[in-house]
């Protein structure tokens, strides 16, 4: 067996399949790719990707964990563990100081209570509808006809919040229609937009809290304007680490590993 | 509107799922088990039971004999009753069909109260979920994908034809759309569990299939202990034999009553004393699916209480003798986190439930139905309204509560999941209220799931998602 220490994470999500590669507990390497229609494929390409990134090869990994919803499907892992575990060791790891967490990724959005150790103390999630989470922000971005990561900067242009329903996103869409329509300002309908989800977002911590220091994680956290719009709504302020907020599920799924092969976590259960 | 018959052209049957095959070396014990007796005396072997499960029965019903990961009997093939309740649960259409056939009152009711009217009375009383199963697999032969999507057609129709939230009320429309023959009336008790039975019954009475309709009126808000409301309900349960017995021509007196009475408190003690000695077992000594179905005999509506009595005695025997030797339901993990659910229709998939290291430790739905006797004195059918108007599920939300927060804390339970139907009007508003007295009495964290009725039984990964993450945050409490 390698003599590297090394882990890994792969959290395969609706939108993004992401893998992290930690080695003596730092990372080493990582990767970030669109989610496919194959699990098991999306898997083990992000895996390959990121053990290029670490100039690493599979027989160096000692333990391998998968998470998100493709986790069903990862016959290359020795574990699967779920996203919102993964989310808090993954945020624990970055900013330990961190007892909140917004997670948004494409498919759904999640308010996540931690304690000191990372672990998870409450939880709640809303899915089942579009409104909220990533995926929304992709259908506004069509309704506007620019690239999902100029909503961000845009809402930031805004002179004024024009509200936007945070029911439904078909709904919301017509809204939005009908607001150009009207001749309003793109910027303050996209800040309305996003003060919208952050309206949804709010509903799940009236039910298990907010504590400082709030940490804001999946590939929506990297939208500026959503930060903004989390912050006035929620009345907090959202810590800043420096890594990718969308690679945070892969990072606490490669630091679960190693501690469960410390833990003596059996590594013979691995299947491709 | 028809259930689309699933006859394409190409279409294969289903190999990604595999067939039960039950293991040679328990043939043995399954042959030499006693015969199940069944109410009206007949009987059937252990060297039939073995036939019917290994040859007849997996060619019949496909679809029931398919293991996946998330679906199928349970894996505990040492648990030789689990085999007897299995065949005793996968024979019930044969019954059911049989009882049609014959002209007893197959009554088609509600779940969460005593039975003893309907069999006193001569008919067979069958709850949703089974009139749904019998619906189901009135066609044979069926892989799991199509059995899967036949059920989601016949909700579709209720859908359709009633409601977007049809739940429950879809099976009103498989008697409106002749899915099955043999229902001869319809007489739920109107209790304050399911938000759709008033909803479903008014849609009955328009339609073009015009069954006997008897709805047994049940005042809410703790009346037990109210003289006028035991009257109204006996009055309300007089009415209902008099009703089944007309159609199944049978004289029923205070004596028949009685009797039946007796044979239902005897399950429910014998339930009782299984739960106790379950909850108070050092290693859990069966799995979830087994063990909530083990519980489920207290109260079966399987279509025969006598057979299912004699599962219950032996399921007990059974797991007395795993408690002693220290057994571990199969598929267990060490220490499991241990659940007590909460709500009517839907539970957490116990595979998965299992494999997450949890165990289901009981559910207040069945344990509701179990909790009280009926007294052996006096009117049968007053005893029978008292009893009825005290089951805990039934009583004010608070009540309900509170008295799941003593269930949780006897139980031992992790924590709490309150699980419940989209649509469902009234378990809805009740989870946030009973989850709070829950965390607030039993001190164990609570989550409410809302389950999404679009899905087939292999689109439910969100569900299950919760479920897990959950015990997850419970097994990291625990250490």
């Amino acid at each position: 067996m390698s003599k590297i220490n090394a882990f890994a994470g792969v959290d395969v999500g609706s939108l993004g399949t992401k893998a992290v590669i930690l080695v003596n507990g730092e990372i080493a390497g990582s990767s970030l790719i669109r989610t496919g229609i194959n699990s098991v494929e999306n898997g083990l390409e992000s895996l390959e990707k990121a053990l290029d990134s670490a100039n690493l090869k599979k027989e160096d990994l000692k333990y391998i964990v998968g998470t998100g919803y493709g986790r069903i499907s990862a016959p290359y892992a020795n574990k699967t563990i779920t996203e919102i575990t993964c989310h808090a060791k993954g945020a624990h790891y970055l900013h330990p100081a961190t007892r909140t967490i917004i997670d948004m990724g494409g498919q759904d959005c999640k308010a996540i209570r931690v304690d000191e150790e990372g672990n998870v103390v409450d939880f709640a999630m809303n899915d089942k509808c579009a409104a909220g989470t990533g995926r929304f922000l992709e259908v506004m971005a069509n309704v506007f006809k620019v690239d999902i990561s100029e909503l961000g900067p845009l809402a930031l242009k805004a002179t004024q919040v024009l509200p936007v329903s945070s029911t439904c996103t078909v709904f919301a869409e017509s809204e939005t229609v009908s607001l150009l329509a009207r001749g309003e300002k793109p910027e303050d309908i996209i800040i309305g937009v996003h003060h919208a989800i952050a309206n949804r977002i709010k509903g799940l911590f009236s039910r298990v809290g907010i504590q400082s220091d709030v940490f804001f994680s999946g590939g929506v956290a990297k939208n500026t304007g959503m930060r903004k719009a989390l912050e006035e709504v929620l009345e907090v302020r959202i810590a800043n680490p420096k890594n990718d907020p969308q690679l945070v599920g892969a990072i606490g799924a490669a630091v679960s590993a190693q501690k469960l092969y410390e833990k003596g976590g059996n590594v013979n259960q691995r299947s491709a | 509107m028809a259930v689309q018959e699933l006859e394409l052209t190409n279409k294969k049957k289903s190999t990604k799922f595999s067939t039960v095959k039950f293991d040679e070396n328990i043939k043995e014990k399954i042959e030499a088990a006693p015969d199940l007796v069944f109410r009206d005396g007949s009987r059937v072997s252990g060297s039939e039971m073995w036939r019917f499960m290994t040859t007849e029965g997996p060619k019949r019903y496909p679809n029931l004999f398919s293991k996946g990961k998330n679906h199928g009997f349970s894996d505990d093939a040492e648990l030789i009753s689990g085999f007897r309740r299995n065949y005793f649960n996968t024979t019930m259409y044969d019954r059911l069909n049989r009882f049609a056939a014959k002209g007893t009152p197959v009554v088609f009711i509600q779940g969460g109260q005593t039975h003893e009217p309907y069999y006193a009375a001569g008919g067979i009383p069958i709850r949703p979920g089974q009139v749904n199963g019998w619906a189901t697999n009135s066609k044979e032969n069926m892989d799991y994908d199509e059995a899967d999507l036949r059920r989601l057609q016949i909700r579709e129709i209720g859908r359709q034809a009633l409601t977007v939230d049809a739940c429950q009320t879809a099976k009103y429309e498989i008697i409106q759309n002749e899915l099955v023959q043999g229902i001869s009336i319809i007489a739920p008790y109107l209790c304050t569990r399911c938000s759709d039975i008033g909803y479903g019954v008014e849609a009955h009475r328009h339609g073009k299939v015009q069954l006997p309709l008897l709805p047994v009126d049940f005042p809410v808000n703790n009346q037990q202990n109210k003289p006028w409301a035991r009257e109204y309900v006996a009055e309300n349960l007089r009415r209902l034999v008099r009703k089944i017995a007309e159609l199944s021509k049978v004289e029923v007196n205070d004596d028949v009553l009685w009797k039946e009475i007796k044979l239902h408190n005897e399950k429910r003690r014998l339930a009782r004393e299984y739960l106790d000695l379950w909850w108070s077992a050092p290693v859990p000594p069966t799995n979830s699916q087994d063990h909530t179905a083990i519980a489920g005999l207290g109260n079966e509506s399987s279509n025969d209480p006598v057979a299912a009595k004699q599962i219950l005695e032996e399921s007990l025997k059974e797991v007395k003798e795993r408690i002693r030797n220290n057994v571990k339901g199969k598929n267990l993990s060490d220490d499991p986190v241990r659940l007590f659910i909460c709500g009517s229709c839907v539970n957490p998939n116990p595979h998965v439930v299992d494999r997450a290291g949890g165990v289901v430790v009981g559910k207040d739905d069945g344990l509701s139905e179990i909790f009280y006797d009926v007294e052996e004195t006096g009117d049968p059918y007053e005893q029978l309204a008292k009893t009825m108007l005290s089951f805990p599920y039934e009583l004010p939300t608070e009540e309900r509560g509170r008295w799941v927060a003593e269930q949780v804390k006897k139980s031992r339970a992790d924590g709490m999941i309150f699980m419940y139907q989209w649509g469902c009007n009234f378990q809805s508003a009740a989870a946030r209220l009973v989850a709070d007295v829950v965390k607030k009495e039993a001190g164990v964290p609570t989550i409410i799931i809302e389950r999404a009725m679009a899905e087939s039984a292999q689109g439910q990964e969100q569900l299950h998602n919760r479920v897990e993450v959950f015990i997850e945050m419970l097994r990291q409490g625990k250490k």
